[in-house]
């Protein structure tokens, strides 16, 4: 943490500043408290730091979340137009037939917003297709076999997608024609389920992110960036899956779902977490030399 | 029927995971803004106990002359201190070393050469330590590069009657070889910046590790010495010593380097060592542990019951993937809309998120900075993680078993350039 | 046209999920941030080692002109440039260089030396000989190779270290490190986080030496029902008092409140769970630990260290360690009446404390 007064000046060159430039002189004698003689700040030990919990911080993670949540809740209406004139845009240039649907989705009586989906209906796997994806599927494995070691937790992932795939080509083989799902409620779950995502993420920054003492336009700023993000992801990949299954299949359907689905928007989220953990302290403080007008130490560097 | 009964079993399996998430949390939370525990670290001036300092060594040319030379450096008194390598069987130049600097140092550095015996760490642990009168016995492995204050701090705690063993964080030191290096830099920081000193806030169950960290040698003597037949002593030790009603205590403030896995396979080894010994420890303390003896607190109990389950969530988060597969198949339609999906969301993704906010509370704490934003590849290191776990943790169920496996010296590869005799 | 649309679709799609992914990718191809945590410090619980590092810098830094003459007066710079001070025999040479009363220069003192108090002192002040500091000075940190004696409310921003004796005088607030090879006397009222000497006394007067064995004991104590007796010590579950003048051998661990009536001798180390009240003139062979406070009467003696996680009061006459055992007092908030006796260091996570009251 540093001051932002006088910025990393050292202690020689705060020695000789003139009082009046630093803020007085208690303010220069709390920086030379502070600062080692290459005028970096002393901080506690990392072995010791804490955070801060004051009232204004506890307000900030449970109100503003709150509120941001409930500000997303209430977008999702027009947020479904939005995506209603994506998908209507997108899915003809696909190839894709039939209109683009919209749902009613109602909540009680605050929140009634409606969820578009695609028309198409993907077909029940024949031949052709239980030949592509096995294909694919071998591709794949053998793509695994040759991956260098560095790469290893991509062969995993890659053979655990693979995985997924042929527990559906088990389930087909079972029982061919009890497949309990369609493209258009898929697309519309997947929406609605999006839908929830947006919903619970203010509520999940709350309670990760905003505890810590990183300026609140940066919190708020994270929270909208992840949240728009994803609400623009999110008719992109009910788009790419509705052209994938219906091209090859319900056979492709599952791997959709639990791999490439809301698994990329956590992925997505955990990213932007991960950049705004790194942002800086909002509040850069130097210790003052007489705290609240007393003399005492506050805990010194160990 | 069927249908009800993977249902059960699917939010048994969440209700687990939920639990752990909620752990970590807490944890986290604790470790922020709870009541931060240190009590011992500000013990600098005393009259010092007798110290051994033990280094289990095989085939450790390329690191135990830096080990050797921070010790000696160590501020802690000459004539209280003795550094006893152990030497178990090297067929490199390890032995030649530790020949020299006890020819050096014949006061201060006592090596043991072992020969024959059951191989391993934690056997030679057990014949070294019998034979040596020292009131707390530290322990580092050879690549460790103890600071000159680290051995003091060590032993601060047990000025404690109560404390049994202590352990210090270790940070890992070849931080930017690679991705892999550079993800467990994250998850060590989780582990003991967040994860131990919580524990220590607590009044838990910090988890003595086996290296950076020490034993009271009348507590290791009460609890009838080193195990040799686990793949986790320090796991085993750990419980023992809390069934008897010795405290563990963690200090945050006693770093020590290490160097961590390099590659892949190295890691995956690592991990699944570490996850039979755990095991091993699960099966035969867990019920122990439950009935809460004389002395565990209640919160002790369950701390240490999540503990030692801990390598078993890997297989229970797989079992819940292939239950809400098989339930997905057979057309299960959540009966509530968007409550329901939001639960089943948590379970298959937010549910773990509790481990990222710990990771990245450590090294906000730790005052890193640009290092937390690698935390989207930490997926990738989990998942290798979860292979491995669930692969070793179904081995020991199904065929395996919890004792039966060969112990040897399975030593992590080390990556420093070599040193020599001095 | 379907085909195409997809691939760029995918693209973009790919692309879309990638971009939050950057700062990520860029601090793995690009590292700002992978250097190893610096875990080998030398400074934990070494109160001199900035003292010892501004002896060392020094050497190196003064000029060639003072290494001929080391006694000279001089003013100019260092080495690096550091504004710089020397005083020789003329002691009001040092009044002369100050504007303001504050000094802004690096300044050693070669001869004994009286300040009339009121200085301000921004940077590092050595003094080579002995050195009487006057009232309400502020230092930013001091170096003293003799005995040194700060004047009443002075203030020490950073760290004090004296090769010889060094007094605090009361009213006086020590921010940092203070520490002096023999005695560190602190006057009344003073407030600090981290001291450690020889032996840290308070007060004025000179207080007996630690007691080794109380003056009057009536033999071993009787424990309550519940109580285990351990490897290595006597285990109480709950409160647990002491009687006036008793005994008990060997270490004991309470998991209640623990009262030590006055005269009792605990021959071994003790840990309480809840607080830890000693009367007058107990006696502990080995150290005290405890998990909330620790308050004691007049006379006590801990023969080993003391750590509370709360706070200690220590009362008059009391004492932490012996002259020929080093120990250490460590708790959050710390009260030392006058005539306590600590034989090493003192450190308080948020302040310590002197008082006479």
């Amino acid at each position: 943490m540093a001051s932002s007064r006088t910025g990393s000046r050292t202690p020689r060159e705060l020695a000789v500043t003139p009082a009046t430039e630093t803020g007085g002189r208690a303010r220069l004698l709390g920086e030379l408290r502070a600062r080692g003689s290459r005028g970096g700040v002393i901080g506690q030990h990392r072995a010791m730091v804490s955070g801060r919990l004051t009232p204004s911080r506890v307000v900030s993670m449970v109100v503003m979340p709150l509120l941001l949540s409930a500000i997303v809740a209430l977008a999702l209406r027009p947020l479904g137009s939005v995506w209603r004139a994506m998908l209507e845009w997108i899915v003809p240039q696909l190839g894709l037939p039939g209109d683009v649907g919209f749902a009613h989705v109602s909540l009680g009586p605050l929140l009634d917003f409606y969820v578009p989906h695609v028309s198409a209906a993907a077909p029940i796997p024949g031949a052709w297709h239980y030949w592509v994806v096995g294909a694919i599927c071998a591709l794949v494995l053998a793509l695994t076999l040759v991956l260098p070691p560095r790469v290893l937790p991509l062969k995993y992932f890659l053979r655990f997608a693979t995985l997924v795939q042929l527990t559906t080509f088990l389930t087909f083989a079972v029982r061919p024609d009890s497949f309990p799902y369609a493209l258009p409620q898929y697309s519309l779950g997947f929406l609605q389920a999006g839908c929830a995502l947006l919903v619970l993420i203010p509520l999940v920054l709350g309670l990760t992110y905003f505890p810590f003492d990183i300026a609140l336009w940066r919190k708020v700023a994270l929270t909208l960036m992840a949240v728009l993000h994803i609400a623009l992801l999110l008719p992109l990949q009910v788009a790419l899956h509705s052209y994938v299954v219906f091209h090859l299949s319900l056979l492709v359907l599952p791997t959709m779902f639990f791999i490439w689905g809301l698994l990329v928007e956590i992925f997505v989220f955990v990213a932007f977490y991960g950049w705004g953990m790194s942002w800086p302290d909002a509040r850069l403080e130097t210790p003052s030399y007489a705290p609240d007008g007393a003399t005492q130490p506050q805990a010194a560097a160990p | 029927m069927m249908i009800s009964v993977l249902i059960v079993l699917l939010w048994g399996v969440v209700a687990v995971l939920v639990t752990y998430t909620v752990r970590h949390y807490i944890f986290t939370f604790n470790r922020l803004f709870g009541r931060h525990r240190q009590p011992y670290v500000d013990i600098t001036a005393a009259e010092w106990p007798t110290v051994a300092v033990f280094i289990p060594c095989h085939n450790e040319q390329a690191v135990i002359t830096g080990s050797l030379e921070a010790l000696l450096a160590a501020d802690y008194p000459a004539d209280r201190l003795t550094i006893i390598p152990i030497d178990d069987r090297s067929t490199d130049a390890t032995g030649d070393i530790l020949g020299a600097y006890a020819r050096r140092y014949p006061e201060l550095i006592k090596p043991v050469f072992r020969t024959g015996g059951e191989p391993g760490k934690a056997a030679a642990m057990a014949e070294a330590a019998a034979r040596v009168g020292a009131e707390v016995h530290l322990v580092f492995d050879a690549d460790y590069v103890p600071g000159p204050k680290l051995l003091k701090q060590l032993t601060a705690p047990f000025f404690d009657p109560e404390v049994g063993a202590v352990m210090g964080r270790v940070v890992p030191h070849n931080v930017s070889s690679n991705l892999l290096t550079r993800l467990l830099d994250l998850e060590r920081a989780g582990g003991y910046q967040v994860d131990q000193q919580a524990r220590m806030n607590l009044g838990l169950v910090p988890q003595y590790g086996g290296t950076v960290g020490g034993v009271r040698r009348e507590a290791l003597s009460s609890v009838g010495g080193w195990r040799t037949d686990t793949l986790a002593e320090d796991t085993d030790m750990t419980f023992r010593l809390v069934l008897q009603g010795w405290d563990v205590v963690y200090q945050n403030r006693s770093e020590c380097y290490e160097e961590v896995p390099e590659n892949w396979p190295t890691r995956i080894r690592q991990i699944r060592r570490w996850t039979h010994g755990h095991n091993q420890s699960l099966a035969r303390y867990v019920m122990r542990i439950i009935s809460k003896p004389a002395n565990v607190s209640g919160l002790q109990a369950l701390d240490g019951a999540l503990l030692l389950g801990v390598f078993a969530v890997g297989p229970i988060l797989l079992l819940g993937w292939l239950l809400a597969l098989l339930l997905y198949y057979m057309g299960y339609q959540p009966p509530v809309t968007i409550l329901v999906i939001l639960l089943v969301s948590a379970f298959s993704t937010l549910g773990n998120f509790a481990a990222f906010f710990e990771v990245a509370t450590a090294t906000r704490l730790d005052g890193s900075r640009n290092r937390v934003r690698l935390l989207p590849f930490l997926f990738f290191g989990f998942l290798v993680s979860l292979m491995a776990v669930s692969q070793e943790t179904i081995l020991q169920f199904i065929g395996r078993g919890f004792g039966g496996r060969k112990i040897k010296w399975d030593k992590t590869e080390r990556y420093r350039n070599g040193g020599g005799a001095p | 046209m379907s085909v195409a649309f997809f691939v760029l679709l995918l693209t973009v799609t790919i692309a879309w999920v990638l971009a939050p992914v950057l700062p990520a990718i860029f601090e793995l191809l690009r590292p700002t941030d992978a250097e190893p945590l610096d875990a080998v410090g030398s400074d934990s619980g070494d109160l001199t080692v900035f003292a010892d590092g501004f002896r060392n810098y020094l050497a190196r830094q003064l000029p060639a002109a003072l290494q001929a003459s080391p006694g000279a007066e001089y003013r100019g710079e260092l080495q690096d440039g550091t504004p710089f001070l020397q005083v020789g025999e003329r002691a009001e040479f040092l009044g002369e260089s100050a504007s303001d009363g504050a000094h802004s220069s690096r300044v050693v003192t070669t001869v004994p030396t009286t300040l009339p108090g009121g200085e301000v002192f921004m940077m590092e002040l050595l003094a080579r000989s002995t050195m009487q500091g006057g009232p309400d000075a502020i230092y930013r940190a001091v170096l003293a190779e003799q005995d040194l004696s700060l004047g009443e409310r002075s203030s020490v921003l950073r760290w004090v270290h004296a090769a010889g004796n060094l007094y605090v005088g009361s009213g006086s607030t020590l921010f940092g490190r203070a520490s002096a090879l023999r005695d560190l006397r602190l006057g009344n009222d003073v407030s600090f986080t981290r001291v450690r000497a020889a032996r840290v006394v308070t007060g004025s007067a000179e207080p007996p030496a630690p007691m080794l064995f109380p003056l009057v004991m009536q033999g071993t104590t009787k424990f309550p029902v519940g109580t285990t007796r351990e490897r290595t010590f006597t285990r109480v579950a709950g409160d647990f008092t002491v009687p006036e003048g008793g005994a008990v051998t060997g270490s004991l661990v309470v998991t209640g409140t623990l009262t030590v009536e006055a005269g009792a001798r605990i021959g071994g180390s003790v840990k309480t769970h809840g607080d830890c009240v000693l009367h007058d003139d107990v006696v502990i062979d080995g150290a005290l630990i405890s998990r909330r406070d620790v308050t004691t009467g007049r006379g006590c003696a801990i023969h080993g260290s003391l750590a509370a996680e709360r706070t200690v009061v220590l009362g008059p006459g009391s004492s932490v360690g012996t002259p020929l055992a080093q120990a250490s007092l460590a708790a959050e908030r710390i009260t030392l009446h006058d005539g306590v006796q600590v034989f090493g260091a003192v450190t308080a996570v948020r302040e310590a404390r002197t008082t006479s009251e």
